[in-house]
């Protein structure tokens, strides 16, 4: 091998390994993931059309108790006034502490402000009693006469007093809520209707619960978190906490019972209120992301703020959650790569097209991989099957790929509705698909058949599917995405091994078994 | 490993190694355009009066394709190539003309509609090297060697070249087979013989890696046969690569019987397989004229020179 090549390679290896061994021992940044680290990153951001005067954003943010610590606080402010806002003795609806962010100046056209915090959730999913969250009501309040009469009337027909075991009225009020309510996507919201319709929204539900607690003397409230997951988009849910026993339950009227409450919660606000107030500005919108950091608290120290100025400057983890999740896909594509020019030039497997496969690895991470690859092959195959029909056709080759992706397209579309009919949500990611890619190797996939036969074609698929079959675990590989963003640099480390590829004389593995031949022959003739 | 081993003692050529230290290594990258595109090939050689077969019309735009059918109306025996294409994929070979069009060898017919398809499917860049826009072109079709007939079925076999630095290196003919459709592709299932460059004739043979005697299809000997005009079609080789600057190139000679040896294409990333159907590695050989400097020597010498080397490396 050129000796110009070693030398470049190895600066690379050692510019890489050496940045990251000093990220890793100077620095402290962890390797390993902690599976238990229950830390989560939330953006909420609010994109709100001005018309040319003062206005007002007003987002009520989350405050930390025993229940959910808040590790780091950001905010972007897109050239606006910004103030937090806490009162610390009570909220406005006597619901305790709240915390508003708010900003304010002239506002023209668009503004998008955002604020964002790390939580940390000390408490682990299998761990199932539900602690106080929050401090006791403010005053028990006497009720009686301010109960609705078809309140009244149903916690009769409950058989719930005011004065029961408040766990026995929060079970019976749960049970009838939750069963006999029928819950509808976009129903109402009024618990009067609710109560009429015996159906209605998620917040309907919810607001019945809170007054059937409240006539039967129980306090209740509604509040207002998030479900968090591993990274994406996230609505809010509005759920119920009701007092008993000196501390606030959480109550889901979407789940099955009383004790049953998604373990990776984080609640936003207390009160029945919407979370963006404005003023002086149409269509405020709230849009909620998240991601989870498998770190814990500590160690995600180390990468937010690491000691040094510069590291600091350098950290990914200071993004926002958007670029960030594109970011750690992208950076998963070197290793990718280099397992394609591995594969090709020290092994030779040939595949249809050198990234095609990684491209289809890539877009199936989302799915299983055996759910994957039967979807490929199945709009290949349909793909494939309506192109040699459109040979007998004779249309002229870009018309052709342009109709190979209607095709595509239609099953595509038609695979997503099946997927939702047989109600598997699996077969919707499917959409993931870079459409153009399926064409574009039907096309080749045709032309490879009727050129070189189906056995040649088949072996150029086995190569293919057996390659996006390794790359798949990489963009699956929480550890991997996790190491490569924290630790950019080691991509001057897979560089480092592409140069040594591209410079590696030697046979491939595949060549050992093509020239096998010439293997076994008299070693006289061999020249000297 | 013990096969790499026994690999690198024989001296067998790894694709590696040739992109890096021949094709890359020899092949000043400008120039491919001239062995890449047929036509400009062709152009070449007949500049320096290397035979080449006569190109009948061409149609780089569809809008030339309807007067390429009209020229080719009524004439026999031609065929229909793209100019850039890898691997013979996307070559017509049309026969007789009949009143609506042609006949094809094995009985098929041809309209003229079904040419200018072809043609147009040429152009846009189907059977193109990446895919570029192409152009189609008719050239005169090449008449089977009567020597030749014995050891091939439905076509025309050719004989490839590799010629370094000037020097013939190492030939082997292909033959082409019912498997491998009439056409001389190794990959397809053609016979590949290694040719002697001293004695002319074939001494070993293969489809594929197997090792064979007979022509699967004529069951006649491939092996220890003689190569009608040798001698003439590796000078006409080695003076087309001269007039290309390429350092490292597979010439492809079909012996015509009516015209005897001529350029049908140049490659400057030619196979590998060449190896197998010689029984030999191509270091050595490479390696003795890298050690010598052959690039000056007048064009006698240097055939001298190939046939030498294949004494000595016997």
């Amino acid at each position: 091998m050129n000796r110009v090549v070693i030398w470049t390679a190895a600066v690379l290896i050692l510019l890489g390994g050496s940045t990251f061994a000093y990220k890793h021992f100077a620095l402290g940044m962890e390797l390993r993931l902690d599976p238990r680290a229950r830390v989560w990153r939330v953006e909420m951001e609010v994109t709100a059309a001005g018309q040319n005067r003062r206005g007002r954003i007003e987002l009520t943010v989350p405050r930390a108790d025993d229940q959910q610590v808040l590790l780091d606080e950001q905010t972007f402010d897109d050239g606006l006034d910004y103030l937090l806002n806490e009162k610390l003795e009570r909220g406005r609806d006597g619901f305790g502490p709240e915390r508003r962010a708010t900003w304010s100046g002239p506002i023209e056209e668009t503004k998008s402000v955002a604020y964002t915090f790390r939580v940390h959730l000390p408490k682990l999913p299998e761990d199932t009693s539900l602690g106080s969250l929050g401090p006791p009501p403010p005053e028990q309040k006497k009720r009686g006469q301010t109960v609705a009469p078809s309140i009244a009337e149903l916690l009769a027909r409950l058989g719930i007093e005011e004065g029961d075991d408040s766990d026995a009225i929060i079970a019976s009020s749960f049970g009838f809520v939750a069963h006999e309510i029928e819950p509808v996507n976009g129903g109402s919201d009024d618990p009067r209707i609710v109560l009429r319709a015996r159906e209605g929204s998620d917040i309907g539900k919810s607001r019945l619960l809170v007054q059937l607690l409240q006539g039967a003397g129980v306090e209740a409230r509604i509040a207002t978190g998030i479900k968090l997951r591993s990274a994406g988009r996230v609505d809010t849910t509005r759920f119920v906490e009701a007092w008993t026993r000196g501390e606030w339950v959480p109550l889901m009227v979407s789940s099955e019972s009383p004790s049953d409450f998604p373990p990776n919660f984080v609640v936003l606000a207390r009160g029945d209120r919407p979370l963006v107030a404005t003023n002086g500005i149409t269509n405020a919108h709230l849009d909620l992301q998240v991601i989870r950091e498998s770190l814990r608290p500590s160690e995600l120290a180390s990468f937010v703020s690491p000691k040094s100025p510069f590291w600091r400057a350098m950290s990914l983890y200071r993004l926002p959650i958007e670029t960030q999740s594109v970011l750690r896909t992208l950076l998963l594509i070197p290793i990718a790569v280099l397992i394609a020019a591995a594969f090709r030039n020290l092994i030779g497997i040939r595949t249809f097209g050198t990234f095609m496969p990684i491209l289809i690895a890539l877009s199936l991470r989302e799915t299983t991989l055996s759910t994957g690859l039967l979807l490929v092959m199945s709009v290949l195959s349909a793909g494939v099957v309506s192109r040699l029909l459109l040979d007998r056709l004779r249309l002229l080759f870009v018309p052709r790929i342009c109709l190979l992706l209607c095709v595509v397209i239609l099953f595509v579309t038609g695979l997503a509705q099946l997927g939702w009919e047989v109600g598997g949500r699996g077969l919707m990611s499917g959409l993931l698909f870079p459409i153009v890619i399926f064409a574009m190797l039907i096309e080749r996939i045709s032309v490879t058949t009727l050129e070189e036969g189906w056995q040649s074609s088949l072996k150029l698929m086995a190569g293919s599917f057996l390659l996006s079959a390794l790359a798949y675990p990489i963009f699956r590989s929480e550890w991997l995405t996790y190491i490569f963003f924290g630790f950019p640099e080691l991509i001057l480390c897979v560089m480092g091994l592409l140069v040594l590829i591209g410079g590696y004389t030697g046979y491939r593995v595949a060549e050992l078994w093509r020239f096998r031949s010439l293997v076994n022959e008299g070693a006289s003739d061999a020249p000297a | 490993m013990t096969i790499w081993g026994a690999l690198r003692r024989r001296g067998v050529l790894g694709i590696n190694e040739r992109n890096i230290a021949f094709t890359q290594g020899e092949n000043p990258r400008h120039l491919y355009p001239l062995v890449d595109d047929k036509l400009k090939t062709k152009a070449l050689c007949r500049g320096a009066s290397i035979p080449v077969a006569e190109t009948y019309a061409q149609a780089e735009l569809h809008g030339d394709v309807k007067g390429l059918v009209e020229a080719l109306r009524g004439r026999s025996d031609f065929v229909l190539k793209p100019a850039m294409g890898a691997m013979g994929n996307g070559i017509l070979v049309v026969g007789e003309a009949t009143d609506s069009g042609w006949n094809m060898s094995g009985g098929r017919k041809l309209s003229r509609e079904d040419l200018a398809y072809h043609a147009e499917s040429i152009i846009s860049g189907l059977y193109a090297l990446g895919g570029k826009p192409d152009v189609a072109f008719a050239e005169e079709r090449l008449r089977v060697h009567p020597d030749f007939e014995r050891i091939s079925y439905d076509g025309v076999p050719d004989i490839r070249i590799i010629v370094f630095r000037g020097v013939p290196v190492l030939a082997m003919t292909r033959l082409p087979t019912k498997r491998s459709g009439g056409r001389a592709n190794l990959h397809q299932g053609a016979v590949g013989a290694g040719v002697d460059l001293a004695s002319g004739r074939t001494n070993f043979a293969v489809i594929g890696s197997t090792p064979v005697d007979l022509h699967p299809d004529t069951l006649e000997r491939v092996v220890g046969y003689p190569i009608p005009d040798l001698e003439k079609a590796v000078s006409v080789a080695v003076s087309a690569t001269d007039q290309t600057g390429l350092g490292y190139v597979g010439a492809d000679v079909v012996i015509d019987a009516r015209y005897g040896p001529m350029i049908l294409e140049l490659n400057a990333r030619p196979g590998l397989a060449i190896q197998l159907a010689n029984r030999t590695g191509l270091l050595p050989r490479l390696k003795s004229i890298r050690a010598g400097e052959a690039r000056g020597l007048p064009l006698a010498e240097r055939l001298e020179l190939g046939a030498d080397l294949a004494r000595r490396m016997q």
